[in-house]
């Protein structure tokens, strides 16, 4: 399969320019309460602004990287609605809103929960947004997994592609950090020190060869048979902490790093 | 460009209507439904829904995990496949699902609010949770593995994926279908939505007023044809076409003009090699709610014509969310083999602005093809040719 546009928002900030100077810097993204969260400002978009104004913060980040990524690709990868496909992979959906719709009930009668917060509360929200802010008609997925969601999303992907359901599939993860579920991974991660993250990184994909510098996925293995060594592990967590998505965050940084100029770049 | 076909070899199901594919074939045969107020967790609202009555198990594990367990055994037993034999296959395991995908337990979040105190418990059981993860774990599979979670057409696009994943050569078996529980955060949330009803459900009827949630799991065992031929399995029922479209139309309704519904429809007769007077029946998604059974059946008149059998079974099951695409497409496959449809049981007057009634007694079929539609939420939209032989 060959990348034609990638989008990625995270701690480091929004676009595929932040996060080369980042790996070129190798700049340190946490934030003052140790956790690799996305900046509101890298969340403020005028295209968010009418149609996805109710948005939560999930939504945001898959909307916007899902957006830049099909503006990376240019206009070809659109220009037939229902030639896209759109899958989107995520380990904890967005329990953001999920908590918030607790509370809801909890401080509410039943009959006065938000119905804005319920129907924002459930998995495919994001992906329903970004169809409708990108038009995209054709076959539209959301997948979960704790582990190995976005490589199982990817194998969906080629699949998709082979079997011609469409020219061009949109294919990324995301994933958030509120307070409890940080809470609640903390909790498991018994006592160990880890700065988790959030972000959403997406890609434009498709079987015919891209203008863009990108390289091709060549193959998609199940996560459990790959060992990635301590330098790469340290290279990506540093950046973006750790989620459950976190290998669509390798992905684009691999795709990045072999796409930097041959000659001066150094990365 | 038409496909080839894979084996249903293996199907079961659990639900209101019944906790096998036998019992809920009966109840259909004798038009029986209870929907009651929900017992599994307490409210001051007054919704009735489906709920699989009696049904116990372990509080370590969640609710639509148990269900998807008894869907499971009675699918395995029927394609003849025990653990020991999966491991000698390429096993794939795709489930769809909307409540278990989420930490919503909710007296463990209650407590965590009041007292800052996180039980384990629920969290243990929320991360052993996810559908796919825990049903290729408890098989010892090593294929892929995904929990599909498109709202009210996951067990239909589950089934869609395994379709893929075999035609591709992915896989040789793919446990597919999906579950979902009654559960307070989607009562209170459809609720919420002034999409509930206080009455039984009337899919398709002029007076209809809402969905009565349900719950339940269908699981199919799905098989490449060389494999299903290798064990000496009968092939009686297959999937022979799956389309989705999305309609990029509303986060919660779905397109008026069902466009997003006719694109999928398309696709799965195309990958079937079907004509529209191919089709014997629809089972269609028919919610009972005002937009949704609008614009459905509006949309199949226009692909189909008004000599069309359709029906909607959520009077027999409520609205099972995750499992509904899987529980319907399991009950157009006996249909098929039974030569019969059930009555789209709560139906009695005509809406006009449909145009056509569903079929209203238990009717007669003979042909080899039906279609499953399923809209979702987030304008999904999901088709699934079953064929006989």
């Amino acid at each position: 399969m060959y990348i034609h546009g990638i989008g990625i928002i995270s701690s480091v900030g929004r676009g595929l320019e932040a996060h080369r100077a980042a790996l070129t810097n190798g700049q340190e993204t946490k934030s003052s309460d140790g956790v690799h969260r996305v900046s509101e400002v890298a969340l403020k978009d005028p295209a968010l602004a009418k149609d996805a104004r109710r948005a939560g913060r999930f939504d945001r980040m898959a909307i916007l990287a899902g957006l830049d990524a099909l503006k990376d690709a240019g206009p070809q990868s659109t220009a037939h609605s229902s030639s896209i496909g759109l899958i989107l992979a995520t380990g904890l959906g967005p329990h953001v809103t999920t908590f918030r719709f607790l509370d809801d009930m909890i401080s509410f009668k039943e009959k006065d929960v938000s119905p804005t917060l319920f129907s924002h509360s459930v998995h495919n929200a994001a992906a329903s947004y970004l169809s409708l802010l990108a038009g995209i008609r054709g076959p539209t997925l959301t997948v979960t997994r704790f582990s190995s969601a976005f490589q199982e999303a990817l194998t969906l992907a080629q699949a998709w592609l082979e079997q011609k359901r469409c020219d061009y599939v949109l294919v990324g993860a995301v994933d958030e950090l509120g307070s409890v579920m940080e809470e609640v991974l903390r909790f498991r991660a018994s006592g160990e020190n880890i700065a988790f993250g959030e972000g959403s990184a997406f890609f434009v994909l498709s079987q015919h060869p891209s203008e863009k510098n990108y390289e091709a996925i060549e193959s998609v293995q199940n996560a459990t048979d790959i060992t990635l060594s301590s330098d790469q592990l340290v290279l990506t967590e540093r950046l973006f902490g750790r989620l459950p998505c976190q290998s669509a965050f390798r992905a684009a940084v691999a795709a990045l790093l072999l796409s930097a100029p041959k000659t001066g770049g150094e990365i | 460009m038409a496909i080839k076909p894979v084996v249903i070899s293996g199907m079961g199901a659990i639900c209101a209507a019944g906790k096998t594919t036998l019992d809920i074939m009966s109840s259909f045969e004798s038009c029986h439904r209870k929907p009651a107020l929900p017992t599994v967790f307490a409210t001051s609202l007054e919704y009735p829904v489906f709920e699989v009555a009696g049904f116990v198990h372990s509080p370590e594990m969640m609710r639509t995990l148990a269900l998807a367990y008894v869907a499971l055994d009675e699918a395995l037993l029927v394609a003849g496949l025990t653990p020991g034999a999966l491991l000698g296959l390429r096993v794939g395991v795709c489930l769809g699902t909307t409540v278990a995908s989420q930490l919503n337990n909710e007296s463990w979040y209650r407590q965590y609010r009041s007292q800052g105190k996180m039980q384990p418990e629920p969290i243990h059981t929320y991360f052993k949770g996810n559908l796919a993860e825990a049903v290729a774990g408890h098989l010892n599979i090593k294929g892929p593995a995904l929990t599909i979670v498109n709202a009210c057409s996951s067990g239909a696009d589950a089934i869609g994926v395994a379709l893929d994943w075999l035609t591709t050569g992915l896989c040789d078996v793919v446990i597919a279908g999906g579950a979902d529980e009654i559960n307070h955060i989607p009562y209170c949330g459809f609720g919420a939505l002034s999409v509930t009803s206080l009455l039984p459900c009337r899919p398709f009827d002029k007076n209809r007023n809402g969905l009565n949630l349900g719950e339940g799991a269908g699981i199919l065992i799905l098989e490449t044809e060389i494999s299903a031929r290798s064990r000496s399995r009968k092939a009686d029922l297959f999937v022979s076409g799956y389309g989705a479209a999305a309609d990029a139309h509303h986060l919660t309704a779905p397109r008026p003009d069902g466009s997003g519904l006719e694109a999928a429809v398309v696709v799965a007769m195309a990958q079937a090699g079907l004509k529209p007077e191919d089709i014997v029946f629809v089972n269609a998604h028919g919610t009972s709610t005002r937009d949704n059974d609008r614009a459905e059946g509006r949309t199949l008149l226009r692909i189909f014509g008004d000599k069309l059998k359709f029906l909607s079974t959520k009077g027999f099951t409520g609205h099972t969310l995750g499992a509904a695409g899987a529980l319907e497409a399991i009950f157009a496959a006996l249909a098929l083999r039974h030569g019969c449809v059930p009555a789209n049981i709560g139906f009695e007057d005509l809406d006009e602005e449909i145009g056509q009634a569903p079929v209203s007694v238990k009717t007669s079929i003979s042909g080899r093809a039906a279609l499953s539609t399923s809209l979702a939420f987030g304008g999904n939209n999901a088709a699934v040719i079953i064929t006989g032989q």
